[in-house]
């Protein structure tokens, strides 16, 4: 198996030139794989796994039958090397992440109603007052309703 | 967070006065520790300033300074244990902080001082709202 | 227990027996027609069982017998009436209390006689009859509660209903339509209609009137009252069968003045209003009874709002002012009380642009400025909007300081408030239903005054009185006679040549109507002094007659000119220091100082804002109470509907602080207390709903040295629909002016 990943990567040095290919290395989250153990084991976990598809984020969802446990044998790299959490999964993957069906989120994407189907968001808790998500009445909420049941005069347009 | 107050609990009963004013003296201590956490929780740095917050405290607690029973005090400070446990617990909304220590008994009149001297109580009115 | 048993099945056995003659009785509710032979057959054995005392005529129905011998009686349920002849049986039932359902009679309209729901059952008819179109005749005895009505009705109903949509929950007529309540007493509670329902093309009748044709029951009062009120030939019944609608006869708009009352008069939700469409629920409404400004008629109208915000406006029966109708300025300017509304004091500062400031500041710059200028230099100028306490505070507050130069915008540069008759309708708006003449100068009732024009109309119609008019060429809705341009027409008629001068001595009761327009001529004092030569010479005013009538433009004209906001000299504003306009939006502000300090108070940023110095915001009419007197010389009141907008005060609030600041205090702190003031000026204007008749001596002021110059008249009122600072904010009112007239 290590044999195939530096056939590989030959091939691609090769075909691609040292510096693209490290450019890719570093893109791809591989410097980050030296800090971060976690990104590390998804990283050594991917080989010979197969990619099942990318959602819109640039998450990559992996599959792995055969010799994997059952149970671990679905993951997702994320997109975002540095901070990554699991709400950044939209909700067409989240099902065939967490085993509740088979489809794959493009599939499931079919399904997402048009009209009113809304952007998914990940949780920003905890990043700051200006991300977080703050109800519709809250005193925070940048989107607050206007409750001015009428239209003030604008000295502005008067000149 | 700020759950580390106290919980409320019946202190004994202040024997004397004096021990009632002790106490009167560390839980408005205790209330102003607590003001930065309230100022943090409920948003109101753009509203109102520590020390104006810390005066309200104070002539919430002057409010009371007839009061000499110390069973009494012991009972009003239970009450105003009750109500900064309250605040700092979050159990209450912005608009509350805001309608009770903040704007105070005066309503959105604020400026309120020496200009309207010798003025009519109609002209006092009319400053402050057209339905008084 | 077995003797109770046993008893109570002797008693089951012997009822059975009992009642085997009554198998097929009726089911109704009412329990003397479970037995209808049986107090048919026996009133003479039994005690007359004690009738209900007689019921109060629906809706306060007023009747007066012209002539006593004209009375005759029918019997309503068995109650004795007593009716003037010519009544039909619907208007007797009513007298008699009882409300006959219906949907195509209306009480101001022609009859038609279409829908049937208002059939009853008269006795010695073979087939119950249509109430609303039967003549009432002596000794008849109408039943409106048997069985046979009822089942009649319940007919009628279910064949309204059969097309009629299921689409009540979305309908704007929801909760008060007429279709919606009758069903609920004659309605079934299952359809028996299985096949597919009728449905109709919306029609576009411009942008005040929604149209859901589909709901339509074709009762044709709508189409009735476009005639016959309106009149304008606009809507009319097309096809026949199941094939008939209401409907425009080419694609065109509904063109009239009155068209938001087919709303109203409308049983179902065919026709609804189409800026208050999907808005509120009429249930979540507060109506608040008060006063129309939009005009110098003073219509009662009912503001219906919810919450802070006014919903929609309806008229309310007056007969001696509106009846039941309101222009459509009238009903749908409400959307511009929520536009362009003044809500923070604001002071210009040095580079030219307003900042908000607080009342205290503003008031204590208008009061430093004020304190500056010498007194002859201070002007005041009320506007067309302005509530006569407020008036009258400003007054009070200019005299205090010294000026006189205090006026109410619409009056002229010289009004004459000394003779009160010559600026009122003196034969009131009521009373122009007796005249058979009407002699028109410079005013086109139709656009300064529509309620007027209605009743000018109605006059018309019913009895063919003769309409003359004097002015620019205009559109009338009824047969006039156009006799000239100018002034000279009306010296004309005044020296006794023009050939109308017979049609006005030979008429009974002769009416001049003279547009408050003229007031802002020059020459207005010789053009009243000709038009009382025309009254003198044609026995116009006599003491049983006064067809003197000076039509005003303004909801505050009256009252300004009562409590005599009168300038002391013609040309103040061109040498004012200090201008208080107290929503004066259409003075001619040009001729203003360049230095001069104005200070604008009032609801709107109109077209007066762009020139002040100082704005003071204020109450709109919707919101405060205040006193305003018609052109009749009728003084209501309005009353809050909703709460002011802003920071904005009362009109006489503002000035009474202003006062105060300044150093002069009025005396009073209430409304109480300058009504009170008020009394002492104008006593009238507290006699609220009440006409106070102009008292004046037969012999008029004739004397004038002016010259009528030969200018032609001008129309008074160029665009109907926007006339003021309210209406000029409201978006309805630009698209009307935009769709209906036709640059």
């Amino acid at each position: 198996m290590a044999t195939t990943v530096v056939k590989s990567a030959l091939q691609a040095i090769r075909e691609r030139g040292l510096r693209t290919f490290l450019r890719e290395l570093k893109d791809d989250g591989f410097t980050k794989c030296f800090f971060d153990g976690n990104l590390l084991q998804t990283k050594i976990h991917n080989i010979g796994a197969t990619v099942v598809g990318v959602d819109k984020f640039g998450n990559k969802y992996y599959e792995k039958l055969g010799d994997t446990q059952a149970g671990r044998h679905r993951w997702v790299e994320y997109a975002k090397k540095d901070r990554y959490d699991a709400s950044q999964v939209p909700p067409e993957w989240h099902g065939w992440l967490h085993f509740i069906t088979d489809h794959t989120g493009d599939e499931l994407l079919m399904l997402k109603p048009k009209r009113y189907g809304v952007e998914h968001k990940e949780n920003l808790s905890g990043k700051g007052n200006e991300f977080i998500y703050h109800s519709k009445g809250h005193a925070l909420n940048p989107g607050q309703r206007d409750w001015t049941r009428y239209q003030s005069w604008q000295p502005t347009k008067a000149e | 967070m700020a759950f580390t107050l106290r919980s409320v609990k019946v202190p004994p009963n202040s024997a004397s006065l004096e021990e009632a004013r002790s106490r009167v003296f560390d839980f408005f201590r205790q209330a102003c520790r607590s003001i930065p956490t309230i100022m943090d929780i409920y948003n109101l740095d753009d509203v109102v300033t520590k020390s104006e917050l810390r005066s309200s405290i104070s002539s919430e607690i002057r409010k009371n300074s007839h009061v000499t029973n110390p069973k009494v005090i012991d009972l009003l400070l239970f009450k105003g244990m009750e109500e900064l446990n309250n605040i700092v617990e979050h159990a209450k909304q912005r608009h509350h902080i805001i309608g009770q220590y903040v704007l105070g008994r005066q309503g959105l009149a604020q400026d309120l001082d020496t200009k309207d001297e010798g003025t009519s109580d109609f002209l006092k009115n009319f400053y402050k709202s057209n339905y008084l | 227990m077995g003797l109770g048993l046993l008893a109570s099945r002797t008693l089951k056995t012997s009822r059975i027996l009992s009642s085997q003659y009554s198998r097929f009785r009726p089911i109704v509710t009412k329990p003397g027609l479970q037995s209808p032979d049986a107090s048919a057959a026996a009133p003479a054995t039994q005690p007359e069982p004690t009738p209900p005392p007689p019921k109060k005529p629906v809706g306060g129905a007023r009747f007066h017998f012209t002539n006593p011998d004209d009375a005759l009686e029918v019997f309503v349920d068995g109650f004795p009436v007593k009716i003037p002849k010519g009544m039909t049986v619907l208007q007797a039932c009513e007298i008699a209390g009882v409300d006959i359902p219906r949907f195509c009679y209306h009480s101001r309209l022609s009859i038609a006689g279409n829908c049937r729901m208002c059939l009853v059952e008269v006795e010695k008819s073979p087939k119950p009859v249509a109430s609303c179109a039967m003549p009432a005749l002596p000794g008849m005895k109408i039943k409106t509660d048997t069985p046979l009505a009822k089942k009649a009705r319940e007919g009628v109903m279910e064949f309204l209903l059969m097309n009629h949509p299921l689409d009540c929950p979305i309908c704007d007529q929801g909760g008060e339509c007429d279709l919606q309540d009758q069903s609920m007493a004659f309605g079934s509670d299952r359809g028996r209609f299985t096949e597919m329902k009728r449905s109709v093309v919306d029609k576009n009748l411009g942008p005040l009137v929604k149209t859901v044709m589909t709901r339509c029951i074709q009762c044709t009062r709508c189409v009735r009252f476009a005639t016959e009120v309106a009149g304008v030939q606009d809507l009319g019944m097309l096809g026949r069968g199941s094939g008939e609608e209401i409907g425009t006869y080419v694609e065109k708009l509904m063109t009239s003045e009155l068209s938001g009352n087919v709303i109203d008069i409308c049983p179902v939700g065919a026709l609804t209003s189409k800026p208050f469409a999907f808005k509120a629920r009429n249930w979540e409404l507060k109506g608040t009874e008060t006063i129309d400004v939009t005009d110098a008629v003073g219509s009662n109208i009912r503001i219906d709002s919810r919450g802070p915000e006014v919903m929609r406006i309806l008229p309310r029966l007056n007969e001696d002012i509106n009846e039941e109708w309101i222009s459509d300025k009238t009903r749908f300017c409400y959307d511009g009380l929520k536009r362009q509304r003044l809500n923070d004091p604001m002071i210009r500062d040095a580079n030219g642009r307003f900042k908000a400031v607080s009342w205290r500041d503003a008031l204590a710059v208008v009061a430093e400025v004020a304190l500056q200028v010498k007194p002859e230099e201070i002007v005041g100028i009320a506007g067309k909007l302005s509530d006569a306490e407020s008036m009258m505070a400003l007054k009070d507050l200019l005299n205090n300081m010294g000026s006189n130069n205090v006026w109410c915008e619409g009056t002229g540069t010289s009004p004459n408030a000394d003779l009160r008759y010559r600026y009122l309708m003196n034969s009131s708006i009521a009373g122009l239903e007796k005249a058979d003449v009407f002699l028109l100068v410079g005013t086109q009732p139709r656009v300064e005054a529509a309620m007027v024009n209605a009743r000018i109309r109605k006059t018309v119609r019913a009895s063919n009185a003769k309409v003359a008019y004097i002015g620019p060429p205009t559109e009338f809705n009824y047969d006039c006679q156009h006799l000239g341009t100018g002034p000279q027409t009306l010296i004309e008629i005044a020296e006794g040549r023009h050939s109308f001068c017979s049609a006005i001595s030979n008429a009974k009761n002769p009416a001049i109507i003279v547009g408050a327009g003229l007031f802002e001529r020059d020459d207005k004092d010789a053009i009243f002094a000709a038009v009382e030569a025309i009254a003198k010479n044609g026995n116009v005013i006599r003491p049983d007659w006064n067809g003197f009538n000076v039509l005003l433009l303004n909801a505050a004209q009256a009252a300004a000119l009562d409590l005599g906001l009168v300038p002391e000299s013609s040309n103040s504003i061109e040498s004012a220091k200090f201008l208080y306009l107290m929503g004066a939006d259409d003075v001619n502000l040009d001729k203003v100082p360049a230095d001069a300090f104005v200070v604008y108070q009032g609801h709107h940023g109109d077209q007066s804002v762009y020139r002040a110095n100082v704005i003071l915001p204020s109450a709109a009419f919707s919101e405060k109470e205040g006193t305003y007197e018609n052109t009749e010389g009728c003084s209501q009141q309005t009353l809050p509907a909703v709460p002011t907008v802003g920071d904005a005060r009362d009109d006489w609030k503002i000035i009474r602080a202003l006062s105060e600041v300044a150093g002069i205090r009025l005396p009073y702190d209430t409304l109480g207390a300058i009504r009170s003031r008020m009394r002492t000026v104008a006593p009238n204007l507290l006699n609220t709903d009440e006409i106070e008749p102009a008292a004046f001596g037969p012999s008029l002021s004739l004397d004038c040295s002016q010259k009528i110059s030969s200018t032609p008249f001008k129309a008074a009122v160029e665009n109907f629909y926007m006339t003021d600072s309210i209406t000029r904010a409201s978006k309805i009112m630009a698209q009307c002016s935009a769709m209906l007239l036709k640059k």
